[in-house]
């Protein structure tokens, strides 16, 4: 036991003065008696039978004295512990990703993780400082380090679930850099452990995982398709893949729901920890939005329902300019799209087509749309010609760009290509010398492309791997609207049309937001944490998004015994420290009995 | 004459009527109306006896010389005067009390000693504490009692209580046997049994009256006290509990009954009184129904 406070027994010496009262005496009334032989004789009699007369006869100033020394005891603020105290920075790293909504353990895994970090909080010392970092697939700081219980708590209670996957590192980061300063320091993880292996830094820090969760019965929609038909009259093929994470056979319901009705109910009978395939076929009405629903009572919901929103029609390519072997058959390998060819360029409607790709020729006006640019440069604004380079090396590319990704564009040979400066907003995919660019996206208003500035017939890069690969990926980028990959908790991306400067956002659990930006540019909206319909209106109707969690790791819902760092593994432990008790609550107690017990003995001496 | 408060008209029209009574016969001094043990001139015929040289030839009874031709003399109960010594504890604590002990004491004394004085008895009077004593010497005849009213009205309370050493003298000062009224509270830090052990000698008719004032026997303190003794000053620090007052009284009921108890196995009439008592009342009722007056 340590006293966190000693200076407070100096308290003790209110001691003094009750003594010194208690030698001044109580003054009393002087009464003269025929004689006080009886009373003395009384006296005596009340000593001798009482067992503790001695105790007794100041019975008032022991309990004074007692309820002195208990007070003084309770201000020092006793403590036991097994060790020394010493002040520590714990932070507590709270999951609260789709598979902490479990019900495996009552009421929920995040309730109980809730629950065990109240009851850490509970046990660290008055001292002790506390962060809460809760984490989905990312970090959200919920406090700061603090020795304010009272806002931890609040933070503590203030988590919400989240329908995303689980990313650990970057609240281990935030708390690693937050305690870093500090001797004594611990980072508590409270999760079903299920991320990936931690990047610990080289400096020793106190991690513990404290394992949340039971054995969870879970039914999960882990892939949803809607596949349009190849003639007009077929139906649409809605599959949906479903996987079931229990220990014995179960039947599970599965409803479809074709734009908010219901079409068609199926059950499968699946095998414990299997998965399986359902298939409907969907003739009437033209599917907008599909919903695939499993209505079986299992651990957690967020996985049980699945949306696809179904884009009006398949993507259709027209490819202009004169034929090239290469470029015919790296288009030939790209999946779901309808390839038109175009001899004449100037004759055909480009407004029919998803996407046009313009393979040495420019014609003098582009309209709006979306364009794969190949070895012609398009007179935009912005766009300025400052000479040529000769047989530019390739000095950079931008990994992270979505159309150079996977590509390894180093060693490619180029004969000529114009040296280009271009206007800020158009990226630069590959960079020849002086941070000239070779490759670039450009997008403005309805306009979406990627431009090759070279000519691919003066260069060997139709040889190589990286070109079919790098069709692949712009035609994906050129096609997409930005939000078939979006899953939960990811921000998502709304590009306002030429004539808008804000849209409405409708989402989940009545989610809503006027999103305002400049006209034909992005506009970010974050707060997507919940699976479901996310619904942008425009001028010009309204568009759907659809967030599903589509993630066996989460649905699993299996709790690690162990996790994985660089360094090692931190085995699941307790939930940390009952070694911090706090003596006061109990002593203060104690001190409330004692006065009561002195005032019922003070009465009873004047009572007659 | 100064009048006297000790008794009133109608009490003494009251006591006129009664004499006191003793269960024994004493030998008297002078005459009076007392049987004695002596057997001599009075009138009432107790024996026969063989006249022997120098008897009084008056009391032979001739009849019976006539039939039996022998001497006899005839013998008769001598009714003698009784001698009542009345001892008054006049130490301090006897003033206390509302209505005060010793004047009650006073009045069963003047009581007493007015019926003795009415039915020819001596009375002697002895007010007796720690520091001195003052006696009535014996008085007889009921004119006497202007003398005994006023000696008893001059009592003062004084002194520490020493009923031992006080009944002592008084039983050496009057070693006549006779009745001897004790009137006292009792409370001596000695104890009263060796003082009342000098009384039971001499074969006396013995009455013991233990005078408390009602304060004594229901205390109405309360709180944290210093009780002062008034004899000797002594301080008592009492905090006055509900389980000290019960304390308390049992211990007077030990004393009282201890009292009574002593008394009954040596044969001693005993009374308890408390000071608020009517006077007539223990003398009418309760040592009428005991036997002490008739």
């Amino acid at each position: 036991m340590t006293l966190l406070n000693p200076w407070a027994l100096f308290w003790l010496a209110a001691a003094a003065p009750v003594v010194l009262m208690y030698f001044l005496k109580l003054k009393r009334r002087k009464v003269p008696v025929s004689s006080t032989w009886l009373w003395s004789r009384s006296i005596q009699d009340i000593r001798v039978n009482a067992p503790f007369q001695k105790l007794r006869s100041s019975l008032l100033l022991f309990l004074q004295l007692l309820l002195i020394l208990i007070a003084a005891f309770t201000l020092s603020d006793p403590i036991g512990r097994t060790t020394a105290p010493e002040e520590r920075r714990w932070v507590l790293l709270i999951d609260r990703s789709a598979s902490m909504q479990m019900k495996d353990v009552k009421p929920s895994r995040l309730d109980k993780a809730r629950e065990t970090a109240k009851a850490i909080l509970q046990g660290c010392g008055p001292r002790d400082e506390v962060m809460v970092v809760a984490f989905s697939n990312r970090a959200q700081v919920l406090t700061p380090l603090t020795s304010d219980r009272n806002a931890v708590e609040r933070a503590i209670d203030a988590i919400e679930p989240a329908d995303t996957v689980t990313r650990i590192q970057e609240a281990y980061r935030i708390a690693a850099s937050a305690v870093q300063p500090y001797k004594a320091r611990t980072i508590v993880i409270l999760s079903d452990g299920r991320f990936e292996p931690i990047q610990t830094s080289s400096e020793q820090i106190d991690l513990r995982y404290v394992p949340i969760g039971g054995e969870a019965r879970n039914a999960a929609v882990t892939a949803i398709e809607v596949k349009r038909p190849q003639k007009a009259d077929d139906p649409y093929t809605v599959f949906a893949q479903l996987d079931l994470f229990a220990k014995e056979e179960t039947e599970v319901p599965v409803e479809l729901h074709v734009n908010g009705e219901l079409k068609a109910v199926k059950k499968v009978k699946m095998a414990p920890n299997s998965s399986g395939a359902v298939l409907f076929d969907v003739t009437k009405p033209e599917p907008q939005i599909v919903e695939v629903k499993i209505t079986l009572d299992d651990d957690l919901d967020a996985d049980n329902r699945a949306w696809a929103v179904v884009r009006p029609d398949r993507p259709r390519l027209l490819v202009a300019g004169p034929g090239n072997f290469f470029l015919d058959k790296a288009l030939a390998q790209v999946r779901d799209m309808d390839a038109f060819s175009a001899e004449d360029f100037s004759k055909a409607s480009t407004g029919d087509y998803d996407i046009v790709v313009l393979n040495g020729i420019l014609p003098d006006t582009l309209p709006e749309g979306r364009y794969l640019i190949l070895g012609e440069l398009p007179k935009w604004d912005g766009i300025r010609v400052e000479g040529e380079l000769a047989q530019p090396n390739v000095i950079d590319w931008d990994r992270r760009h979505p159309v150079a990704r996977m590509i390894n564009f180093g060693g490619l040979y180029v004969k000529t290509a114009p040296k280009i400066v271009l206007p800020p907003f158009a990226a630069p995919i590959v960079e020849g010398p002086d941070n000239a660019p070779l490759i670039f996206s450009w997008e403005k208003g309805r306009t979406r492309a990627v431009v090759v500035a070279f000519k691919l017939l003066e260069s060997d890069w139709p040889l190589r791997l990286s070109f079919p690969l790098f069709l692949s990926n712009a035609l994906d980028w050129l096609r997409d609207d930005g939000h078939g990959q979006t899953r939960p908790g990811e921000a998502l991306r709304v590009r306002l049309a030429d004539d808008e400067t804000q849209v409405e956002l409708r989402g989940p659990g009545g989610r809503k937001a006027t999103l305002k930006g400049e006209s034909g540019r992005d506009v970010v909206y974050g707060d997507t944490d919940r699976c479901g319909l996310y619904t942008v209106t425009r001028k010009k109707g309204e568009q759907r998004i659809a967030l599903n969690l589509l993630d066996p790791l989460e649905s699993r819902g299996e709790v690690a015994k162990e996790i994985k760092t660089v360094a090692g593994q931190v085995t699941a432990g307790s939930a940390v420290p009952p070694i911090v008790r706090p003596y006061w609550r109990w002593l203060a107690l104690g001190v409330f009995v004692l006065l009561l017990a002195e005032w019922f003995i003070y009465h009873r001496r004047i009572e007659l | 004459m100064k009048k006297s408060t000790l008794l009133d008209a109608s009490l003494i029209a009251q006591l006129d009527h009664l004499e006191l009574v003793v269960r024994r016969l004493f030998s008297g001094r002078t005459q009076g109306e007392k049987r004695s043990k002596r057997r001599g001139t009075g009138s009432e015929f107790a024996d026969y006896r063989d006249y022997s040289q120098g008897d009084d030839l008056r009391h032979i009874d001739w009849n019976v010389y006539g039939r039996l031709d022998r001497l006899f003399l005839k013998l008769f109960h001598v009714e003698e005067d009784l001698r009542l010594s009345i001892f008054v504890d006049s130490s301090l604590s006897m003033s206390h009390g509302d209505p005060s002990k010793l004047l009650y004491a006073k009045r069963l004394a003047a009581a007493m000693a007015y019926i003795a004085l009415a039915n020819l008895d001596r009375v002697t009077i002895e007010a007796a504490n720690g520091s001195g004593f003052e006696r009535l010497p014996p008085t007889r005849g009921k004119q006497q009692v202007w003398r005994l009213l006023e000696f008893v009205d001059a009592i003062e309370a004084q002194g520490t209580t020493d009923l031992h050493e006080g009944l002592k003298q008084f039983s050496l000062r009057n070693d006549t046997p006779g009745m001897k009224v004790v009137i006292s509270d009792f409370l001596d830090k000695k104890g009263y049994p060796g003082a009342l052990k000098w009384l039971l000698k001499g074969g006396n008719e013995v009455v013991v009256v233990q005078v408390l004032s009602p304060q004594e026997v229901k205390p109405p303190i309360v709180g944290d006290l210093s009780l002062e003794d008034c004899e000797d000053g002594q301080l008592t620090e009492v905090s006055i509990t509900a389980g000290l007052l019960k304390r308390y009284e049992a211990n007077l009921k030990g004393l009282v009954g201890g009292l009574r108890e002593y008394c009954r196995t040596r044969g001693l009439a005993n009374f308890f009184v408390q000071s608020s008592h009517p006077i007539e009342q223990v003398i009418l009722n309760s040592m009428r129904r005991t036997g002490v007056v008739r």
